[in-house]
């Protein structure tokens, strides 16, 4: 790889990294995890390097490949273990939304939806992504993003918990 | 969905991950992750290439062609780099595909893959961590409190192999923890033996500790006393301190008129067990000066020295400074010159005793029947950087 396509590799990691990373966290729920996946995205990226900054698509290169990993490896997650429910995990700093109970509770509701579903709110609301980036990072159809945030608004109206006067956080 | 609600769930997400900072060397890690997963694939191809090459080999050999084949030999089993660290590693341990370092003055439990070195995982822990143990089904133990005369919190861990998820029992104390069963362990506190159940990691469930009767260990209260502990002829034997630092002896719990060690001869600076024996490296101190080397010796189930000749009359074992065992394999840090670690078997057969390729001073070490996992300091007692190791394990020490 040339001195200056390294150079550019480095820039971008340093332009994108954190929000990549957020991202990635916010699907996971686990900041080591979402650590090796941006990890593993970015050796991928650099062994293409020149094709994917020709393209002028590194960030979204990079994003699908997080993304579609979180997605995989949650699934297969599912069965073999279970999280912890009253504790952060060690080494997991404590979410900086405690003390907003409001939010904390939309969270752990957004935690309880599909992976899929998961990945489909945070490309929405975190990512700010319209319906058909979303398809293109998820590889699925803008029909088949749209019906995965349908499912996952009308799950998070259902699990978002009522507030004593009958209105929901 | 309101748009209010949208709102909210922008302003959870910015919130929930406005911590999160990627590594600074980020950019640096996956340039090197990008060039190992490439040499691997090298390696690979290279592999493929060999195996087809045998393969038309054998088969042109088959067919009469009785020509010199040349040698396609394995590459030499040389030691592998696992790890670099800027810490001091206090313990490490190797548990299927996991490594396990623990930095217990850094408060850090590393986990990687123990054919790799890809960093699988790193917890900072609550306070220093003195004890780490791996019990039957891979579960991780861990211990942390302060040091003398620092604060903070207490208690102990059942870590799950990955370190994603774990229980906890919080407010005891000890410096050893000895697993019994996939959630069970015995603890040495002053009074005498703890067993210690925590739930699965990341499951619910009450954690309980339950005093042993009987297992007294004849420590002076207010003094944590078990430093060390091991199984022996069905007993428990614990390294405790009764009146100092110097005055570390072994007792087995509920036994303790029995003691090996101690006062101003003896001093124990290491111990483990293989079930049937203990083997203990020791130091004296004469006229104020200390020696931190001296002779490693064996204990039978009765504290009884029972050091074979050959062990004790080797010389390099007579300046040990450490030990650690693997099944029937004892490894030996010493500081005779060119020994920095030894090995040899201990089981029906004794010895020989094996220098190892290893230079510096031996700090940690954790072995599996093939592989054995070295954390030394170049030069000795140096701060810089130090790598872990692994070698291959002698055939005299199998």
């Amino acid at each position: 790889m040339r001195a200056a396509d390294d150079a550019d590799f480095s820039a971008f990691v340093a332009a994108s990294a954190r929000r990549l990373l957020r991202g990635a966290y916010l699907i996971t729920g686990d900041l080591a995890e979402a650590e090796d996946l941006l990890q593993t995205a970015l050796e991928r990226a650099y062994r293409r390097w020149p094709s994917i900054r020709q393209k002028d698509v590194p960030e979204a290169y990079v994003r699908k490949i997080i993304v579609t990993s979180a997605i995989d490896a949650a699934r297969r997650r599912k069965f073999s273990s279970a999280p912890l429910e009253d504790e952060q995990l060690p080494g997991l700093p404590d979410p900086a939304v405690e003390g907003v109970p409001g939010r904390t509770a939309l969270l752990s509701c957004v935690r309880e939806l599909p992976p899929g579903q998961r990945a489909v709110l945070v490309l929405r609301y975190f990512d700010d992504l319209t319906e058909s980036e979303a398809a293109r990072v998820l590889g699925c159809s803008v029909g088949s993003v749209k019906s995965q945030h349908a499912r996952a608004i009308a799950r998070l109206r259902q699990l978002i918990p009522r507030q004593p006067d009958g209105s929901k956080t | 969905m309101s748009a209010e609600v949208n709102q909210e769930l922008k302003a959870a997400f910015e919130t929930a991950s406005e911590f999160v900072r990627p590594h600074p060397e980020l950019a640096e890690r996956a340039r090197a992750g990008a060039r190992r997963r490439r040499r691997r694939t090298l390696a690979a191809t290279a592999g493929a290439c060999a195996a087809v090459l045998v393969i038309a080999g054998s088969a042109y050999a088959a067919a009469g062609h009785h020509q010199h084949a040349g040698a396609l030999s394995r590459p030499a089993n040389s030691p592998r780099v696992l790890a670099t660290v800027d810490y001091q590693v206090t313990q490490l341990a190797v548990s299927g595909r996991y490594l396990y370092l623990l930095a217990g003055q850094n408060s850090l439990l590393t986990a990687y893959d123990a054919a790799t070195g890809k960093l699988i995982r790193q917890v900072h822990l609550p306070n220093d961590a003195p004890a780490l143990a791996i019990g039957p089904g891979g579960l991780v133990w861990l211990a942390y409190s302060p040091d003398q005369g620092g604060g903070g919190p207490t208690g102990v861990w059942l870590l799950s192999p990955d370190l994603r998820l774990h229980s906890a029992y919080t407010g005891l104390r000890t410096n050893t923890i000895l697993p019994s069963g996939p959630t069970t362990a015995w603890i040495a506190d002053q009074h005498g033996l703890v067993r210690l159940q925590l739930p699965m990691p990341g499951q619910s469930g009450r954690a309980t500790a339950h005093r042993v009767p009987g297992s007294s260990l004849g420590a002076s209260p207010g003094i944590a006393p078990g430093w060390w502990s091991g199984e022996i002829g069905g007993r428990i034997a614990v390294l405790v301190t009764n009146a100092g630092v110097n005055d570390g002896h072994l007792v087995l719990a509920g036994l303790p008129g029995l003691r090996f060690g101690g006062g101003w001869q003896t001093h124990i600076s290491a111990v483990t067990s293989t079930g049937s024996s203990l083997w203990v490296t020791t130091y004296t101190q004469r006229n104020g000066e200390t020696s931190l080397s001296g002779p490693l010796v064996r204990l039978d189930s009765r504290l009884a020295v029972s050091t074979p000749a050959p062990m004790h009359s080797s010389q390099v074992l007579a300046r040990s400074e450490s030990v650690w065992s693997a099944g029937d394999t004892i490894w030996v840090a010493t500081d005779a010159r060119g020994h920095s670690l030894v090995c040899f078997t201990a089981g029906r057969t004794i010895g020989p005793v094996t220098t190892m390729p290893v230079s510096g001073e031996v700090v940690a070490l954790s072995a599996t029947a093939s592989t054995v996992y070295v954390n030394a300091l170049q030069p000795p007692g140096s701060y810089a950087p130090s790598h872990v190791v692994a070698y291959q394990v002698p055939a005299a020490c199998r």
